[in-house]
């Protein structure tokens, strides 16, 4: 989970990831953010985020984005 | 019959009582038998095979495309399967719900497609027609478009592309998503609704609440004030002034500035109306408005502007391309090749335009329609790839940028950045609009702001005044909306209050509202999307 937040915090630094839980639906990251945010993610953990997995709650808090991390890398 | 018509406060009337004498569990059939003669009342009946089919097809192939999802569920628990055999498995599966997806798809965007751009089509096929002298000739304006394409066309993609995505299982009941498609409240002008939402809401089986009522008809009063007592005041001048003729830059400039609060009064009043129209029935529609004018940049502007479109385009456009395979691919190689930045501007840059490009066709299909798509693209981009400068300037001359004042210049540039749009799309066309610019620039004329002329361009002085305390009235309720709940703010304060304001509401667009000769409340301006 560090490294998510370390992503995070690379792509809009002040905010307190850890404990935000409306990443997007709060606008702390806009949509061009959350592009950049997922080619980081994707080549950190190796994984492929599809458009099934594409919806405000599996980035709105930092748990959320982990688990789907988790499930993406048992698939 | 429009939504700003003594027709329309009767159907709904009536409606409602049929609505809440039905059985709970039938209140949805209301609804539907309601919506099916508002959209043949409100356009032509011939229209209504073409929502039809589309929704049938829509339907059609959200139930193949679920059904196949559950056959391949069921043979992938099949123990005997290897690895290979798994992932042949899901090719074959993803492939024939790939080729559904496009099937429908085609059959949708065509439709909507054909009916766009079939004007432009017949309009140069008449000029070449007369360029040779063929002596025939065709009127594009013949040319009529279903009612609500553009807006019931997405809902239904949006539908069917969640349900390719796995985000909602699909709709078992064709008169059902028939409702959600053909809805009144949305259909004409939107807003362009989820179907995990407004779906769920029309399932629900709808109660009687008296704050339902109450909140539903404070929001239609409020709606009718914003459209006839203001938007349709503003355009007695905006409509007078975009006629294609030369005037003073002067009176252009005035022009510019009414034209944007106009657009912004007549689309939110019609929201507020058809929002409260459908709470009144325990349905709440998306919002589709957030006070934009308080935006301080123009990304935050199209969040705040009609919401759901952007929403759409977001999540059905922007994101896709965003996320393929060979948008990914060309973003690692960009990542080798070039530096950083310029990537990370190229990744950006590509959706961006790709979205903006798109959301100006869906406004128009002329030239001046993809200026304004490629000016907000383009706009947007720059500010995303000289972020960095931005903050050094910022930086560089000391500039508090959470302060008061600067909070507000930041507004009024948005606001401007604007106008400037509206301008290209306002006048009609580019050769108008570079008119415009050109009466600005070469022939301001700045007296005629104060030697009277300003009010004789479909304006009278008192027309003036109630549209300054208008503005003034929308702009508060804005300010203490951003604050506050409003309306529960208005109920706790007793029913005396809410009752004077009601009829408040009432007598001003008895007395205040424009009904002259000429006016036509059936124009309202997203109604031409």
């Amino acid at each position: 989970m560090d490294k998510i937040i370390e992503i995070l915090s690379g792509i809009k630094s002040g905010v307190d990831f850890a404990n935000e839980e409306q990443i997007v639906t709060g606008g702390v990251l806009d949509s061009i953010d959350i592009t950049e945010f997922i080619t980081a993610l994707e080549e950190e953990f190796d994984i492929e985020i599809g458009m099934e997995y594409m919806e405000n709650e599996n980035f709105d808090s930092v748990s959320a984005i982990w688990d789907m991390v988790e499930e993406l890398q048992e698939a | 019959m429009t939504v700003v018509s003594g027709a329309f406060l009767i159907f709904l009337g009536t409606t409602l009582g049929f609505f809440y004498l039905c059985p709970r569990q039938h209140r949805w059939l209301v609804l539907l038998a309601a919506s099916v003669l508002f959209y043949v009342l409100a356009g032509k009946w011939q229209f209504l095979p073409c929502i039809t089919l589309t929704s049938l097809a829509v339907w059609v192939g959200a139930r193949r495309i679920s059904r196949l999802d559950a056959e391949l569920k069921e043979a992938l628990k099949d123990k005997g399967l290897d690895k290979a055999a798994k992932k042949s498995l899901r090719t074959q599966y993803k492939s024939l719900k790939s080729r559904t997806l496009v099937l429908v798809l085609v059959l949708c965007v065509g439709a909507l497609c054909v009916t766009k751009f079939s004007r432009v089509v017949v309009a140069l096929a008449d000029q070449i027609a007369a360029i040779s002298a063929m002596g025939v000739h065709m009127d594009p304006t013949l040319l009529v478009m279903p009612l609500g394409i553009s807006y019931y066309t997405f809902s239904t993609i949006g539908y069917l592309l969640d349900v390719y995505w796995k985000r909602y299982p699909c709709e078992e009941s064709f008169p059902r998503f028939f409702l959600y498609t053909i809805y009144f409240p949305h259909i004409l002008q939107g807003p362009i609704s989820r179907y995990n939402r407004l779906g769920a809401s029309l399932k629900e089986g709808m109660s009687f609440s008296e704050e339902n009522i109450t909140h539903g008809a404070e929001r239609i009063i409020w709606g009718f004030f914003k459209k006839l007592v203001i938007a349709d005041r503003l355009n007695l001048m905006v409509s007078t002034v975009y006629d294609g003729k030369p005037h003073a830059g002067s009176i252009f400039l005035v022009t510019m500035l009414l034209d944007a609060l106009m657009i912004y009064t007549d689309f939110s009043g019609y929201m507020e109306i058809v929002c409260g129209a459908s709470q009144l029935f325990g349905v709440e529609l998306e919002e589709n408005f957030n006070h934009p004018f308080f935006s301080r940049t123009v990304a935050e502007f199209w969040r705040r502007w009609h919401m759901t479109l952007g929403g759409w385009f977001k999540d059905y456009v922007y994101y896709p391309i965003s996320v393929s395979s060979w948008m990914k691919k060309l973003n690692r190689k960009n990542a080798k090749r070039l530096s950083k930045r310029a990537s990370r501007v190229i990744s950006v840059a590509i959706p961006c335009l790709c979205t903006w490009f798109l959301t100006g066709l869906w406004h128009g299909t002329g030239p001046n329609y993809v200026c304004w798509g490629i000016y907000y693209g383009v706009l947007i981009t720059i500010s995303n790839a000289f972020q960095e400068e931005f903050k050094a300037f910022d930086e560089r001359w000391g500039i508090n940028t959470e302060s008061r004042s600067w909070r507000l210049l930041q507004m009024v540039r948005t606001f401007c950045i604007f106008m400037g749009g509206r301008v290209l799309t306002s006048p009609g066309n580019l050769a108008n609009t570079a008119m415009v610019f050109d009466n600005i620039f070469h022939n301001l004329q700045p007296w005629q702001w104060f030697d009277g002329s300003l009010w004789t361009y479909g304006l009278k002085r008192p027309d003036g005044n109630v549209l300054i305390l208008g503005l003034l009235l929308v702009l508060v309720v804005s300010f203490l909306q951003e604050r506050t709940h409003v309306r529960e703010e208005i109920d706790r304060r007793g029913v005396v209050l809410r009752w004077i304001l009601m009829y408040a509401g009432i007598i001003a667009v008895i007395v205040f509202g424009v009904y002259g000769a000429g006016y036509d409340a059936a124009k309202f301006i997203y109604m031409q999307y």
